[in-house]
């Protein structure tokens, strides 16, 4: 005993003994200060993995194709569309012309049901998919891994924008521009980010998406409810308002709401750092 | 003769003296249940109204009235509008915590709710999913509005801090569609 004390007291009297304790200490410190400050901030909210990007690209790839399908198509119908109404032929069936101009109204129509019911299918098991993905990530990582009060700090965590990074600026358009757009937002954001913006964004597509989804249901619907009418033959040469609403509606889905005008333009954004900071602050 | 009259001097003393004593207490009991005036502040100068309010919420029985104090001095301030009010309230709340009138919960709720973007209504107790019945995300949506609008007056109005004001009004609209994606995605 006499002996281990007596090497024990001999090590205690050496420098490199005390080093070693200084080191182990300062190195403790900083591995308890590191763990309060992860636990300080907020977790790290994971929204776009590579599959809901790939989803995202692969719902603006079909609607792209989509409306380059149907774009000829339905320039053909708003022009005969328009002529039909220029020509007063509501009502005038059975003038030569109006009943010309309604024949081809209405082959012009079938061929547009015709290409909606191949297209609209594969849009939406895209747009489904797009959905789901989004649905779970937002569920698990705002839902269930943030409080309310979390996804305003969510919302602040955001750094200052630079000059480069677009202020992005929810519009109605084309779908396939849309998606387009929130495509290159989440493909060129880090993977791994706690950014309020991602956040947004993901609730955007996700709430568009939803809507998008029960607008290509209903119009389904409508699709095989027109063609069955037609194959009747109860409405085959005759305009029916039913037809015009039913364009429009595809209308909507691939080229969006049309002459929403842009308000006045809010105040530019100020600093963000207040010139006094209370300590009640929250 | 001499007794009856040593008598009546003496109950005519004790009459006296009781008399007396029982008026002395009385006005001391008198003088314990006037209470001071409770009189919310007016006027156009903040500073004065904070030091008429102080002065009153010093006694015990304006304490119950903070909350009509406060709304009363935002009003003034809004009269009186500059970006040092942020500080003149922070100021108010630390006295009224020191005090004891209020808790710093409630300090720290006055301010907040008040004069900074954090927006106090939002729960920070459960998760979100948890918070997602039709009847908590109306409450929610309400009280946000409410909130907003308490912003408005302390911010803008109060403190002309459009910028701060401007970025609270951008979180609610951020954080109203966060919340009905989020709800919506938990319901599902």
């Amino acid at each position: 005993m006499k002996k281990v004390t007596g090497t024990y007291l001999e090590r205690c009297r050496q420098p490199q003994f005390w080093c070693l304790v200084i080191l182990c200490l300062v190195i403790f410190n900083i591995a308890v200060g590191d763990n309060r400050a992860a636990a300080k901030q907020s977790p790290t909210i994971r929204l776009f993995p590579t599959t809901v990007v790939e989803n995202i690209k692969q719902t603006g790839e079909a609607a792209k194709a989509m409306e380059q399908d149907l774009q000829s198509v339905i320039d053909r119908l708003n022009q005969q569309e328009a002529l039909y109404i220029a020509s007063k032929c509501e009502g005038a069936g059975a003038e030569q012309g109006c009943s010309e101009i309604a024949a081809q109204l209405s082959q012009t129509y079938l061929e547009m049901l015709d290409l909606m019911e191949t297209r609209l299918p594969g849009m939406e098991d895209s747009v489904r998919a797009t959905n789901a993905s989004l649905e779970k990530r937002i569920r698990s990582e705002l839902g269930r891994k943030t409080t309310p009060r979390g996804l305003q700090q969510v919302l602040e965590s955001t750094p200052q924008k630079s000059t480069e990074s677009p202020r992005y600026k929810r519009r109605s358009g084309r779908l396939s521009e849309k998606f387009r757009q929130y495509y290159k937002l989440v493909a060129m954001a880090p993977r791994m980010s706690s950014g309020g913006s991602l956040a947004s964004v993901a609730a955007e597509i996700y709430l568009d998406t939803q809507e998008v989804q029960e607008l290509i249901a209903l119009t389904r619907d409508e699709i095989s409810r027109a063609k069955l009418m037609i194959d009747l033959d109860q409405a085959y040469g005759i305009i029916t308002p039913e037809m015009f609403e039913m364009v429009g509606r595809v209308k909507s889905i691939l080229f969006g709401d049309s002459g929403e005008e842009e308000g006045i333009p809010g105040p530019p954004p100020g600093s963000v750092k207040a010139e006094y900071r209370s300590p009640l602050e929250m | 003769m001499i007794n009856l009259k040593n008598y009546t001097n003496f109950h005519a003393k004790l009459l006296l003296s009781t008399t007396a004593i029982g008026l002395l207490l009385l006005s001391c009991g008198n003088r314990l249940q006037v209470s001071p005036s409770c009189t919310l502040p007016a006027g156009v100068n903040l500073e004065e109204a904070l030091v008429h309010s102080k002065e009153d919420l010093g006694h015990l029985e304006c304490e119950v009235l903070f909350d009509g104090y406060f709304e009363r001095l935002i009003e003034v301030a809004k009269r009186d509008p500059d970006l040092s009010n942020k500080r003149k309230f922070s100021d108010f709340l630390e006295w009224a915590n020191n005090e004891g009138i209020i808790d710093r919960i409630q300090a720290r709720n006055y301010y907040n709710r008040y004069f900074n973007t954090t927006f106090m209504s939002l729960p920070d107790e459960y998760n979100v999913c948890s918070s997602c019945s039709e009847k908590n995300q109306n409450d929610l949506s309400i009280q946000l509005e409410k909130e907003l609008g308490q912003k408005e007056e302390g911010l803008l109005r109060a403190c002309q801090d459009k910028n701060a004001y401007y970025i609270a009004a951008d979180q609610y609209n951020s954080i109203m569609l966060l919340l009905e994606a989020t709800c919506t995605a938990c319901r599902n």
